[in-house]
């Protein structure tokens, strides 16, 4: 079936021959249209048999596009330009097509000549290179026929429009910035006797459940082998995991021994001081990386993080 | 949210070393947010990933507004190359810069495989920008076109005169189109589908509020389709004090009784949103 055209007489006959020999020529096609650059149907045709079954066919149909094809020659124009403005890499080169692929269907647009554009809908069995051929000799065909029509002026009211939506998007950058996922290897030293009075075990659950890049090495972890089992005493446990790790969490109580974190220092690791007893830190450590405790354990969880983001960002703050 | 880049920069990595023709590869959301990206520096002032993302939403507007299924992917030619996008989940694209001497079979096999890594990576990020309402009031601002959903329980159709309302705001706008579920809603055609093309078809969701309507379990999907896709909402209610908060934040029209209401007043307020 042929749409209504908006050119002269004397072009509509010639327009006719081509769409309809170009929906003949491809079994597969479910319409197709030439559209100014500027938003307005030039001409339409399309697959109108009552008896296919394809859902894109239905779709179309139940769509109503006769009714609809101001709104569909603006969409597909306003996707073009947008493409053509948006995604050109150098003055040198041209915008030439656009294939769009869904589940159901297969889409093509041709640029015809500098003011107008090709439209074809298949169904999803169409084979690219032969449609791509019809699509080309039809297009050649059509470009000396293409009238003048009036504008709409897109591409100026274009500008706008990404103005506006940078002005949002920036927004949304500042609000929720992508946080590239804490990583690194983790040796976390507490005295053992307040394993449960600290609550190390949720501590370390929730650090880990947040943050999957952490390889978090503690004494009482269930999971892996403790250091009974594979190192002959306690000083050889600490001293490997200290070589092993790239930051080493202090966790300081007032029972805490001070030579951890002195060998870690000497060590040049870096060292992110937790203390239950911050007036009784020694005047050694450094305070620069030094979190007070706190009970609510979702906000000491998350002012580690935020120590672990500093360490691993800005190691020369050690 | 916190995400693997690093994890991801490496999967990118290797997807462009499996193709001498690729030139760049970039994550970015609907949002114009890069999550990642793999390019030569040559090629880093290039990168702008808000165009990137009204691209996408401008071809998914199209896809979404003509029901043509959804997008799985797209590509732009260029005289001297392409641009692949593919969907990766529905927020997510991967951009592809390629050589024009690429050979898409190879391409669109390494990277069915890649997308489903990516997938599995972003799987939990969410979006909150509102570029699907702002590309539809650009639309509205050139077309002056005026697209009508109504959302109305069948017992309340004589009620509020639907169709007559139709009928009479077709006829005299010729920049309006209604569509309404008892001559919209063709014969064998899936309900859910019909409310769904409904929605995303219309600029303004007009809903007939009632007791009835409340009952409904249509109307209130219709609803809650149209208030997430940022589609502009106006109530026009015989009990107002039962209209629900949601909908009193947007504008309404108290409706008493058919003879005192002014159809063209009433349009005009629909349309001026």
């Amino acid at each position: 079936m042929i749409g209504r055209l908006k050119t002269d007489q004397a072009k509509e006959t010639e327009f006719d021959r081509i769409m309809e020999s170009f929906i003949a020529s491809i079994p597969e096609t479910i319409g197709a249209f030439l559209i100014d650059i500027d938003g307005n149907m030039i001409c339409s045709a399309w697959d109108n048999n009552p008896y296919s079954t394809n859902p894109i066919v239905r779709g179309l149909a139940d769509f109503d596009l006769q009714k609809n094809e101001s709104l569909f020659a603006f969409n597909i124009a306003l996707t073009m330009l947008l493409l053509e403005k948006n995604t050109r890499r150098d003055t040198s080169s041209r915008l030439d097509s656009l294939y769009i692929e869904t589940k159901k269907s297969k889409i093509v647009s041709y640029m015809c000549g500098s003011s107008a554009i090709f439209v074809a809908i298949f169904n999803s069995d169409m084979k690219l290179a032969l449609a791509l051929l019809s699509v080309r000799q039809s297009i050649k065909k059509l470009e000396a026929l293409i009238p003048d029509v009036p504008k709409k002026n897109i591409t100026e009211k274009l500008d706008q429009l990404e103005l506006n939506l940078r002005k949002s998007f920036e927004a949304i950058q500042r609000s929720s910035p992508v946080q590239p996922m804490l990583q690194g290897k983790i040796f976390v030293v507490y005295p053992p006797a307040e394993f449960e009075r600290l609550s190390i075990q949720l501590i370390m659950n929730q650090l880990i459940n947040d943050n999957p890049g952490l390889e978090i090495h503690y004494y009482h972890d269930k999971k892996k082998k403790n250091h009974e089992d594979t190192h002959s005493d306690s000083l050889s446990y600490f001293l490997d995991n200290l070589e092993w790790c790239d930051i080493f969490i202090w966790i300081h109580t007032k029972t805490s021994r001070p030579i951890e974190y002195k060998i870690a220092q000497a060590l040049r690791k870096n060292v992110l001081i937790v203390s239950t007893a911050i007036e009784n830190l020694p005047k050694y450590a450094t305070i620069k990386c030094a979190i007070d405790w706190k009970q609510d354990l979702t906000t000491l969880c998350k002012e580690i993080e935020a120590g672990l983001k500093n360490l691993v960002s800005e190691p020369e703050k050690q | 949210m916190s995400i693997n880049t690093q994890e991801i920069e490496e999967i990118l990595l290797n997807y462009m070393e499996l193709n001498d023709e690729m030139k760049a590869a970039i994550i970015f959301d609907q949002d114009g947010t890069v999550i990642a990206k793999a390019i030569p520096s040559s090629m880093s002032d290039q990168i702008d990933s808000i165009k990137y993302a009204m691209s996408v939403v401008s071809v998914k507007n199209f896809l979404k507004m003509f029901r043509i299924s959804d997008l799985d992917q797209f590509y732009i030619r260029w005289t001297d190359g392409y641009l692949f996008f593919f969907q990766i989940d529905p927020i997510h694209y991967l951009l592809a810069y390629t050589s024009s001497d690429i050979k898409m079979g190879g391409l669109f096999f390494d990277t069915s495989r890649v997308k489903e890594k990516l997938a599995h990576i972003v799987k939990d990020r969410t979006l909150n920008s509102d570029i699907q309402r702002q590309f539809s009031n650009f639309e509205e601002s050139i077309l002056k076109s005026y697209r009508l959903f109504f959302s109305y329980a069948l017992k309340d159709s004589d009620l509020f005169n639907v169709k007559n309302i139709a009928s009479y705001w077709e006829s005299h706008n010729t920049n309006v189109q209604i569509r309404y579920f008892e001559r919209d809603k063709k014969f064998g055609r899936d309900i859910y589908e019909y409310m769904e093309s409904g929605v995303a078809w219309c600029n303004r969701f007009i809903w007939f509020h009632s007791d009835n309507s409340l009952k409904s379990d249509a109307v209130q999907q219709e609803f809650k389709m149209a208030q997430n896709q940022g589609k502009k909402l106006f109530t026009i209610t015989n009990h107002l004090e039962a209209l629900p908060i949601l909908a009193k934040s947007n504008k309404y029209y108290s409706w008493t009784n058919q003879a005192s209401v002014d159809l063209d007043n009433l349009l005009n307020q629909i349309i001026k949103m």
